[in-house]
């Protein structure tokens, strides 16, 4: 077996992550019981959402046969590979919100989650679903997490 | 009346700590940053924590406008370039508790500070 039909193989249970965490978004975005709707989880929304970005990046890593486990060593790979600088300040700021939502207990308003994050998120996932098709890999999930980001927007306005 | 700004030069000549000499002055991942980044108002204060595997470089914000937050992973990209030798760690973080702005001071080299 060849390198790439080795990493191949390897990408499928990321594309099964990457579906099992767009499910926790609509968990989290979807109406609350009562004893919950006072509770603001948008630190675990756009968590979420940053973490299916790395997901995505874990899988094409995985594509290129390498293993990355930690953010940082995932870093290391993102700057290093030329087709990949288009993503770097976009992933960055989804990483470092990120990182405030969980370490500093930020919480996000939907304006700035829908706005100025998800379009970040579409930048990263549009680049690898690009560099997946490249590899003769289409199927690849392009979820779009989207319509259930804007179950925030209704929310705020009720 | 912008506010007054003070940059902090001190600068621990050592290897070990994760510095490097760079063009005859010793420069961190920060004072880099600092010297790059301008007197941005949003920026409350840029400086450096030693850890024994790496150096982090926390940037903390009071707000995050896009056009700074483009200059700053901008620098980053740089940054990467120049201290590729060294392990650091950039953090930029948006904290507007002065409390909490407090706590992160704890344990920090601080390089620059809006006084």
């Amino acid at each position: 077996m060849n390198e790439y039909d080795f990493s191949r193989g390897g990408v499928e249970k990321y594309f099964r992550l990457i579906e099992h965490d767009l499910k926790l978004l609509d968990l989290l975005t979807e109406k609350y019981s009562s004893h919950l709707e006072k509770e603001d989880f948008s630190d675990w929304i756009l968590t979420t959402l940053f973490y299916i970005a790395c997901i995505y990046l874990k899988a094409l890593f995985r594509l290129y046969g390498e293993d990355i486990q930690s953010h940082y060593a995932l870093k290391q790979q993102l700057y290093t590979r030329k087709e990949l600088f288009q993503i770097i300040k976009p992933y960055r700021h989804l990483e470092e919100a990120s990182r405030d939502a969980r370490y500093e207990g930020r919480v996000f308003s939907s304006d700035y989650i829908i706005n100025r994050l998800y379009p970040k998120f579409k930048i990263v996932r549009d680049c690898v679903v690009e560099l997946f098709s490249k590899n003769r890999i289409f199927n690849i999930p392009q979820v779009d997490p989207l319509p259930l980001l804007k179950r925030l927007e209704e929310r705020s306005i009720s | 009346m912008s506010p007054r700004l003070e940059i902090k030069t001190e600068f621990i000549q050592s290897e070990k700590s994760g510095v490097s000499l760079i063009e005859d002055i010793w420069q961190t991942p920060a004072t880099y940053l600092i010297s790059r980044l301008g007197r941005p108002p949003q920026v409350r204060l840029i400086g450096d924590r030693y850890y024994p595997e790496y150096l982090q470089t926390i940037v903390v914000l009071e707000d995050d406008p896009e056009e700074l937050l483009d200059k700053i992973f901008s620098i980053e990209v740089e940054m990467r370039k120049k201290f590729k030798n060294i392990n650091f760690d950039l953090r930029v973080c948006v904290i507007t508790s002065e409390e909490e702005i407090e706590k992160m001071r704890q344990g920090l080299l601080i390089r620059y500070e809006r006084v």
